[in-house]
């Protein structure tokens, strides 16, 4: 006969046992307690038993009730809850003014027993102490405790689970490592240090060694394939040597079959029974409350809203699926929702699964109500499961409807909640309550089953069987008495003391295969189909497929029809969905969220329905700035919905992931207004308190807008300020802000069209393209800069190159100046090396060369955090610079310079740099150097059209040609820019003065031989 | 005018969104005629956080402004010759 792993009576302290890893627990004498505490208290709890000190009472508020009105009496409300469930160990909670903590000295706390026992480190720690804290590291720390709406808690919490996490690896790492000679102890280490990393390949390799050494061969190559999907399909990478190697070492005869009849072998039969007899034992009372409430609605007589409670595991969804299926039977008309714990915040989540496209369009609500209304005598019953999860609007909408529909008896509501988590949905609870005033709520709550019930409920599995150790075990929670019925049908020898461990256990028998994808499926926190799971998981289909189709054998997820053309999934029970959670790893989660992230993102979602899913999933991959952004596209779809309570959450949650970013950038800045101008305009400002954070806020936004020339953003914070001093009824501010809005959104529209006129006519004088249209652009572009009283960088730099085009350079280095100075100012560190480069261009056609030089030299720190092709461009510069100076050895270092420019590839910086090259070299009598750079000079400049370039390129052929006496082949070069240099559009100042100079030196030349030749 | 195949390589630390993907192509198209750069083809990995694109360009220099100027983000640009099966 099984055997329990602990038994009651081996419990002879009296001491408080707490237990915070694997899920939070609370335990006198064997006694659970607390066991109706909501989970926000159980998490304040957890956090004061593991920090293990006094807190102070704001601190406390900051890091769960940032929300409220009153979180103070909040957080009174949470001590007076957990002193009541701590009974004699009440006074372990101390107050002491303003401090409030938890004595732990004489308690039993899991976490802490383990970390004694680790001590400094699990390297020096006795192995007998590592096996009794590896005993006691039964999973993740506060599991299941997660509190999406406390930034600051959550934040705590990841921080102490990683540090859990990281002592358990390090323990089973210990443990694996010093049992070698006994392989079959340390198997289940290696199996538990798998279970919390199953992407550690140090853990694999381990794995299979310890198979290998047990003679498991063909296990060691199963092992061996799971792993390499594994890493291949969420990492993208192949097994290490060291896995590769404990393969290679084993002999091939001992090759085991294909992964799929490994897998059906592992899937015992499951015995199936009746469900509805199942569902129903112990049920009676309340199945006789569901018939008598339809008939008396068939009769046509007025009836109560049905709420069914109970803890998990108790039977509200059966019965609630009950009242569907019993409805239908009478030909009614059945619409089905259910709030996920996942989706909490997604407006009106359960009825756009009940109604679907009605809620969607954003019907009002008296609309929805008319809609819902029965037609002649066919009866509607609207079922909504896990209302403790349900969204602010949602719960609106069903409070309104329940008034609404109240005078038509053909209307039925049934509703299942969580007593205890319900308490932490104060829209919930304010709705039960006013309909429980109202005389129209009757309350279904599901006890425990009796002895002779869970008897009866386990003989639905195996009949017959002596059920004894089931009543004592289950203590009446229908659901753990099943799975220990269905444990005992197929010959499980040990069982564990909680429903939680029994569910971690049956998911520890399904095949590896289906283990690994098990929690993607866990991870989306929702109903799924095939397409939806193949489109955001890594998994190939056939293998989602076989994962499935084992996992609805083992009664852990189940099909229902989804829409007109498929098959829906979801979890048998939520307490599948945690167990399946549980068994990701921090890091696997982050990056298993991360993933799902990603291929919702890659959505195209005008509509924002995915936007609340992608906020959840990106704040738990770690992309903070993601999140933020998904959480304003779904804040402004709940507020297109009318739900300006979810839409205030989603702004709150918003700035909540902003708040631990650098906050200067444009993106966070853009982000952080648009955020708080959600919730302005959602009402979630209102209030003192909230008011004043939220202008001060605002006001610190506006500032940040402003100092990086964000005049759109500033505009936009003007006008939130406007709503909320308007909202506040001080009018006079409220104009003041209008009026600021107005001039900043005026200034914005002409500073953004300014900004591409100027970014145009710089671009264009750049690469020497329609000089007429850049000149024409920037004058427009100064024009909206003097009425608006815009600094531009982009414009003081196109003028600039504007300027020494003309050959104005005392104007064009001001300009020029200015550019850098300015940029450099509001941190646009690439446009300030580029006009600095352009006013070192400047400088080495002014024959300035030391300037350039220590300009090049002050310039390049800045260059080399840009990039290779930035000091490329600048130690060509330098280069230049020292050869034209006439340097000792600098023309020989030009060549290397120029090497630079041309292993990146950068065309125009080269031609402009040769040709400067060409016409040092020319001058410094080295000719056929000055030949070569000219050639490659022209070519390049003409592959860039640059014509200056080329021009310059031609001016020295020309003089070398001369040069070398050939005076006919000079004027041949020159003629077709002796016809072009009169226009200023066609070529650069500089360049029109070097080809005037060529001309007339060829002329003269020309001239004075045919003197010669005619005096000879 | 000759032209040369270029590849931008770029990474995400978080993952990309289509809206975020418009935006940048948007601000890039105007850059894209002045620097007489075309846009061929761009590979996108499906954890949006690796994307590969394919330009041709005068030269590297052009598509290395163009993603200045556009604001976007990349690792590496190199000059790439094209072979087909």
């Amino acid at each position: 006969m099984s055997k329990r792993r602990r038994n009651a009576g081996e419990r002879a302290d009296d001491l408080l046992e707490v237990r915070l890893l694997g899920g939070f627990g609370l335990a006198r004498r064997g006694q659970v307690l607390g066991h109706d505490l909501s989970r926000k208290t159980r998490a304040l709890l957890g956090y004061l038993v593991a920090v293990g000190r006094a807190e102070q009472r704001r601190t406390l508020c900051d890091l769960f009730w940032q929300g409220p009105d009153d979180p103070r009496g909040s957080l009174r409300w949470s001590l007076s809850r957990i002193r009541k469930a701590l009974g004699a160990d009440a006074t372990r909670i101390h107050t002491d003014g303003d401090l409030v903590g938890f004595s732990v000295a004489g308690t039993n706390v899991d976490w802490h027993a383990a970390r004694t026992l680790v001590g400094a480190s699990a390297e020096s720690a006795a192995t007998a102490d590592l096996q009794a804290a590896a005993a006691l590291m039964r999973g993740e720390l506060l599991a299941g405790l997660d509190l999406d709406d406390c930034f600051g808690y959550q934040t705590w919490c990841l921080a102490e689970r990683e540090t859990a996490r990281t002592m358990r690896l390090g323990v089973l790492r210990a443990l694996v490592s010093r049992l070698t000679d006994e392989p079959e102890r340390a198997l289940s280490y290696a199996r538990a240090w798998l279970t919390a990393d199953p992407l550690s390949e140090p853990g694999h390799a381990a794995l299979m060694r310890l198979l290998a050494a047990m003679g498991r061969q063909r296990e060691v190559l199963e092992h061996y394939e799971l792993c390499r999907r594994l890493l291949e399909t969420e990492l993208g990478t192949s097994p290490s040597a060291e896995i590769e190697a404990v393969r290679m070492s084993l002999r091939t005869g001992g090759r085991g079959g294909p992964l799929a009849t490994r897998t059906q072998a592992l899937s015992p039969p499951v015995i199936h029974s009746t469900e509805d007899q199942r569902i129903t034992v112990g049920r009676t009372a309340e199945l006789d409350a569901i018939v008598a409430r339809l008939e008396c609605a068939k009769r046509g007589e007025p009836g109560s809203i049905l709420l069914i409670v109970g803890e998990p595991g108790l039977g509200k969804s059966h019965l609630l699926a009950l009242v569907g299926k019993f409805a239908r039977g009478m030909s009614a008309r059945v619409l089905h929702g259910r709030a996920f714990e996942a989706e909490t915040g997604r407006a009106f989540g359960p009825w756009i699964e009940a109604l679907g496209g009605d809620i969607e369009a954003g019907l009002p609500f008296a609309a929805i109500a008319d809609r819902l209304r029965p037609s002649g005598t066919q009866l509607t019953v609207l079922t909504l499961d896990d209302l403790q999860w349900a969204d602010e609007a949602s719960i609106a909408l069903l409070h309104f409807v329940a008034r609404t529909l109240a005078d038509d008896p053909r209307f039925v509501i049934a509703i299942a909640a969580r007593p205890g988590e319900l308490a932490d949905n104060r829209p919930a609870t304010r709705l039960t309550a006013a309909l429980r005033r109202e005389r129209r709520l009757v309350t279904l709550t599901l006890p425990p089953l009796s002895d002779a019930d869970v008897q009866a409920l386990a003989a639905t599995v195996v009949p017959a069987m002596d059920a004894r150790w089931v009543i004592e075990l289950s203590q009446g929670n229908p659901l753990f008495a099943h799975e220990l019925a269905r444990a005992f049908a197929r010959g499980d020898t040990a069982l564990p003391d909680t429903l939680e461990q029994m569910i971690a256990d049956h998911l520890d028998r399904l095949s590896p295969l289906t283990q690994a994808i098990l929690p993607w499926m866990a991870a989306l926190g929702r109903g799924f189909d095939v397409g939806l799971l193949g489109r955001l998981c890594p998994w190939p289909a056939a293998d989602l497929l076989m994962a499935l189709d084992e996992l609805e054998r083992h009664g852990v997820i189940r099909a229902h029809a989804a829409g007109s053309d498929g098959v829906g999934y979801d979890f048998a029970h939520d307490l599948h969905r945690l167990g399946a959670y549980r068994r990701l790893s921090g890091p696997r989660r982050r990056l298993v969220h991360a993933q799902i992230a990603g291929a919702l993102g890659a959505v195209e979602d005008p509509a924002g329905v995915w936007a609340a899913e992608l906020a959840r999933h990106a704040a738990l991959g770690g992309a903070p700035m993601l999140a933020a952004r998904a959480c304003l596209a779904a804040g402004e779809r709940c507020q297109r919905l009318l739900a300006p309570g979810d839409a205030g959450a989603f702004s709150d949650r918003g700035l909540g992931h902003l708040a631990g970013m650098e906050a200067r950038t444009a993106t966070a800045i853009t982000l952080r207004i648009a955020l708080l101008r959600l919730k302005v305009q959602c009402g979630a400002a209102r209030g003192d308190q909230a008011t004043r954070d939220t202008e001060a806020a605002l006001l610190d936004a506006i500032a940040m807008a402003d100092a990086s020339a964000l005049l759109g953003e500033v505009a936009t914070g003007h006008y939130a300020l406007s709503v909320l001093h308007q909202q506040r009824g001080e009018l006079d501010r409220a104009r003041l802000d209008t009026l600021r809005a107005e001039a900043a959104g005026r200034a914005a529209d002409a500073a953004t069209a300014a900004r591409q006129k100027a970014n145009t006519a710089r671009c264009l004088a750049q690469l020497e393209r329609d000089i007429g249209r850049a000149r024409q652009l920037a004058d427009e572009a100064r024009s909206m800069a003097v009425r608006f009283e815009l600094d531009e960088v982009e414009l003081l730099w196109a003028e600039g190159l504007l300027h020494r085009w003309d050959g104005r350079p005392e104007n064009a280095a001001s300009a020029l100046e200015q550019a850098a100075a300015l940029a450099s100012e509001q941190g646009d560190r690439q446009r300030e090396h580029g006009a600095r480069v352009a006013l070192l261009m400047l400088d080495l056609e002014r024959g300035r060369t030391s300037a350039v030089r220590e300009a090049c030299r002050t310039l390049l720190p800045l260059s080399r955090k840009l990039g290779v092709p930035e000091v490329a461009q600048v130690e060509a510069l330098r280069a230049l610079a020292a050869a034209a100076a006439g340097d000792p050895g600098a023309m020989e270092e030009l060549e290397p310079a120029l090497d630079g420019l041309r292993s990146v590839d950068s065309k125009a910086p080269l031609s402009y740099a040769l040709a400067m090259a060409a016409q040092i070299a020319f001058e410094q009598d080295a000719i056929q150097l000055a030949a070569r750079l000219a050639a490659e000079a022209r070519e390049a400049a003409e592959t860039m059209e640059l014509g200056s370039e080329a021009a310059l390129a031609i001016v020295v052929q020309a003089r070398v040609a001369l040069a070398e006496g050939d005076g006919a082949r000079a004027r041949e070069l020159l003629r077709p820019l002796s016809r072009t240099v009169p226009e200023a559009a066609a070529f650069s100042a500089h360049c029109r003065s070097s080809i005037a100079t060529a001309i007339r030196t060829v002329d003269s030349s020309s001239r004075a031989a045919e003197e010669i030749g005619g005096k000879s | 005018m000759s032209k040369v195949h270029v590849i931008v390589e770029r990474r995400f630390a978080e993952p990309l969104t289509v809206a975020e993907l418009q935006e940048v192509e948007q601000r890039m198209a105007t850059c894209l005629d002045i620097y007489r750069v075309r846009w061929l083809c761009s590979f996108w990995s499906t954890d949006r956080r690796r994307m590969i694109c394919e330009y041709e360009a005068p030269d590297a220099g052009a598509v290395r402004e163009v993603q200045k100027q556009a604001g976007a983000s990349f690792e590496s640009i190199w000059l790439a010759d094209v072979r087909k099966p």
